[in-house]
């Protein structure tokens, strides 16, 4: 098993109240596994997709990623586990601005001992596989909505993680875009690469290998489509 | 890590090329105007400081309280003193007499002025001063000998090489044949020898004839001293009293002391050398000087520049970190631990300093001269001093630019960025630390321009207010050394012929309640005629501004009552009795006056 989540809660106290976003999840992930997460807006996906990507702590509860307890670590090592085993897609892309579409998926490698030219390589190679290696030298700014979700999926992906997250990837763009979003996840998790998708659509969420539902901070329904 | 930081900066610059201006721009003020203000500060911090053992080094000033004037001290002095110091103080390992004096070299027909030194054979001994050419131990022992600067070498003889040629030298009418007994080379600047062309050995006769080294009162110069240990210097102090009531005291009649009562308005003291330049500013005839307070001010303004061009980095830095929270949380995301941001940002705020810095600098080099220009001081860019300055600078500064957004920008939680619709700006802390930084930005720079404004108006006050006596149009000369009456109207007529020259008079009428000359008068009036004698001691003791009839009235100034250089009244008996003299005796005493106006 890749992950295992045990009664994993996620409190926000403010002066006056306190809001519980997850309360006690439970889940397993296998490796190579492409697993949707839906629910209504507030029901706690985005909370429990921070918290597997480790930008987010659970108030309680443990999470255990391989033989690694990751709710024991500090930010220091925390930093280091995402640089070495994850990728991060968001529906907003978040390429940033100032730099080059080359230059934004470099930034996946460049906190890893890695050299320069081995660098350039594995950016090449990524950019050949979501097809935009044509706009490498080009900003954000002058890309569409579906060539920026695949420049971030390359930026996600150049650096081999053993997990994949993707909140709403394909919320931002058009239907043909879109599905070209997911053909590229769906080729990822047919070479191995474990995916989990955060999606408001159906169609999209039966695309993945399984399927989970939440409401209110708890996972109500946990299905494994027929693909 | 470094090449990281270029790139972001450069693109910064390409894609905000005015917040990276002014966020170079106003640190490169702060830091310009810091330098350039620390090198005032540093200049004036630094008079006689140069010179070997001068923790060791004073010099003796005499303090009057005589009645009738406000007490003063003066660094001009009698050099009476000098053959007892050594016999009454074990402390003192040297002391040498300096006086200075102006030199002309007559060469094709024309006369160049040299500013010279009279001093000991001692002289170079005690300062441990070497000279480039010739014995230091010997160069004054000869009563011909001279020794040069390399830059009056240069002027009298076009080379440096000039040991044992001899020069012409007039000195207050006197000229004499001097022979080059040394060169000097760099000396310790800026100090004691500032701007001196000529170093020459007091003249024998002078030690006999001249009233300075004669009389306890009457002064022509330093008295500088050298003691065995600095702490000699307060011990020394302590003792002065005693040594002016030992020494400088006498009878009433006596001509060479001060008087019977001398101790009630004649004291000594001891300054050390490198605190002259600030303590000279309140003693009289002393040379350059300077407040400390007013130079400690121009400090603390160079200080708050700098903070200043600080605090307005941090604004730029934490108003602008809203727009850099995607990056780093993006960053945080791709595995980037909050140690990698923050010492990216605090690269990149060191790397603004550098550039800062730099920009700084080049600001220093264009303002140093002009404020040297302006104040006549030889204030120059020390590299070797800059070299250790400003990385101290740029690394405070940078540190003090990038601290605080560095930690803003690296604490920043990506979870919350992420979700977030609009951009944080370091939250409440941050606006507030903002809102104060602004406020304290404009309160100094308010308060700044309030005091550049009053000091203006005081300038131009200074300026422009009446004195009391003209001051368009007048030209006031140098001493006129001759002490005959036929001389001096023929100088007086010789000036007067020239054209546009409306008034020439003698006197000492600068406004300066200090510059007045103390005299001692002792009468006898014979009836078969008018004698006069100056005993340097008497019975009368008066403080006088002597002038010609026309000076007031050619200066401008007139009398608070009564009426000027009125016709003599008195009567032969009267004269005699008050020792007033009439016009008809004046002749017979004449007066070496001190000045020369033109109007």
């Amino acid at each position: 098993m890749l992950i295992h989540l045990s009664r994993i809660q996620r409190l926000y106290r403010s002066d006056e109240v306190e809001t519980t976003a997850l309360h006690d999840i439970e889940l397993d992930i296998a490796q190579g596994e492409f697993l949707a997460i839906m629910g209504p807006s507030g029901c706690g996906k985005s909370t429990l997709l921070n918290i597997l990507g480790t930008i987010d702590r659970p108030t309680a509860g443990s999470y255990r990623f391989g033989d690694e307890e990751l709710t024991k670590l500090n930010e220091t090592a925390l930093a280091r586990f995402r640089r070495e085993n994850l990728g991060y897609i968001f529906q907003s892309f978040n390429l940033i601005d100032e730099l080059t579409i080359e230059e934004n998926i470099e930034l996946a490698l460049i906190y890893r001992n890695i050299s320069k030219p081995e660098r350039r390589q594995r950016v090449a190679q990524a950019m050949d596989r979501v097809g935009i290696a044509h706009r490498a030298r080009h900003y954000p700014s002058q890309l569409s909505g579906g060539q920026q979700q695949r420049a971030a999926i390359a930026r996600a992906i150049v650096g081999e993680p053993r997990l994949i997250l993707a909140d709403e990837p394909t919320g931002n763009l058009d239907t043909e875009n879109g599905t070209q979003v997911m053909d590229i996840l769906q080729t990822l998790n047919d070479e191995g690469a474990t995916i989990i998708m955060v999606t408001h659509s159906p169609s999209h969420a039966d695309l993945a290998r399984r399927r989970v539902d939440m409401l209110d901070g708890q996972i109500v329904i946990s299905v494994r489509n027929a693909i | 890590m470094i090449a990281a930081i270029l790139r972001s900066i450069s693109r910064q610059a390409r894609r905000h090329p005015l917040y990276v201006g002014l966020n170079v721009f106003g640190l490169a003020l702060g830091i310009g105007v810091f330098l350039t203000l620390t090198l005032v500060v540093r200049f004036e911090y630094s008079f006689n400081t140069g010179f070997v053992d001068a923790d060791r080094l004073a010099r003796m000033d005499e303090h009057w309280s005589e009645p009738g004037t406000t007490p003063f001290e003066s660094a001009d002095v009698s050099f009476r003193a000098l053959p007892f110091l050594k016999q009454d103080f074990s402390e003192i390992e040297d002391a040498v007499t300096f006086t200075a004096t102006t030199l002309n070299v007559q060469k094709n027909g024309q006369f160049t002025h040299f500013s010279g030194r009279m001093t000991d054979p001692e002289f170079f001994r005690m300062f441990s001063l070497r000279l480039v050419q010739g014995d230091p131990d010997t160069a004054l022992t000869r009563p011909d000998g001279l020794v040069l600067s390399r830059r009056a070498a240069m002027t009298v003889f076009g080379k440096s090489d000039v040991l044992g040629k001899t020069i012409e030298i007039n000195r207050i009418g006197q000229k004499n044949t001097y022979s080059v007994t040394g060169v000097l080379g760099d000396v310790p600047s800026p100090g004691l020898l500032d701007n001196v062309d000529m170093l020459l050995p007091v003249p024998p006769q002078d030690r006999v004839t001249r009233s300075c080294f004669l009389f306890w009162g009457s002064s022509c110069g330093e008295l500088l001293l050298k003691f065995h240990k600095h702490d000699d210097i307060a011990a020394v102090n302590a003792r002065l009293s005693d040594f002016v009531l030992h020494r400088a005291s006498g009878t009433a009649d006596d001509q060479i002391s001060i008087g019977a009562d001398g101790k009630r308005v004649y004291a000594l003291s001891v300054v050390p050398l490198k605190e002259t330049h600030f303590h000279d500013s309140q003693v009289e005839d002393a040379g350059s000087s300077a407040e400390q307070y007013v130079i400690d001010g121009i400090g603390l303004i160079g200080l708050l520049a700098l903070i200043l061009g600080c605090a307005n980095t941090v604004n730029l830095a934490t108003a602008r970190a809203g727009l850099r929270a995607k990056e780093v949380a993006l960053r945080k995301t791709l595995g980037a631990s909050r140690f990698m941001l923050f010492t990216q940002f605090m690269g990149e705020a060191m790397v603004f300093s550098c550039i800062a810095g730099l920009s700084g600098l080049a600001l220093c080099e264009i303002c140093v001269p002009a404020i040297a220009s302006v104040t006549g001081e030889a204030v120059d860019i020390d590299y070797y001093f800059i070299a250790l300055l400003l990385p101290l600078v740029i690394l405070g500064s940078g540190l003090a630019s990038g601290l605080y957004p560095s930690l803003i920008l690296s604490g920043y939680n990506p979870a919350t960025i992420l979700a977030a619709a609009r951009m944080p700006a370091g939250g409440r802390k941050a606006t507030m630390l903002r809102n104060a930084l602004v406020v304290a930005q404009f309160s100094v720079a308010i308060c700044i321009v309030i005091c550049t404004l009053v000091i203006d108006r005081q300038t131009s006050f200074l300026r422009h207010a009446s004195r009391g006596y003209i001051q368009s149009g007048m030209l006031i000369g140098q001493q006129m050394h001759s002490k005959d009456i036929e001389v001096q109207r023929h100088m007086l007529d010789m000036l007067q012929s020239i054209p546009n020259v409306t008034s020439v008079t003698l006197g000492e009428l600068q406004p300066n309640p200090h510059s007045l000359t103390r005299t001692g008068f002792f009468m006898r009036v014979l009836r078969d005629g008018l004698t006069c004698r100056w005993s340097g001691i008497a019975s009368h003791q008066v403080t006088e501004k002597p002038t010609s009839p026309a000076c007031w009235p050619d200066a401008g100034l007139m009398p608070h009552t009564g009426r000027m250089m009125a016709p003599p009244t008195l009567s032969l008996k009267a004269e005699t009795a008050t020792g007033m003299l009439s016009s008809t005796a004046r002749p017979l005493c004449p007066l070496a006056l001190k000045n020369l106006m033109m109007l």
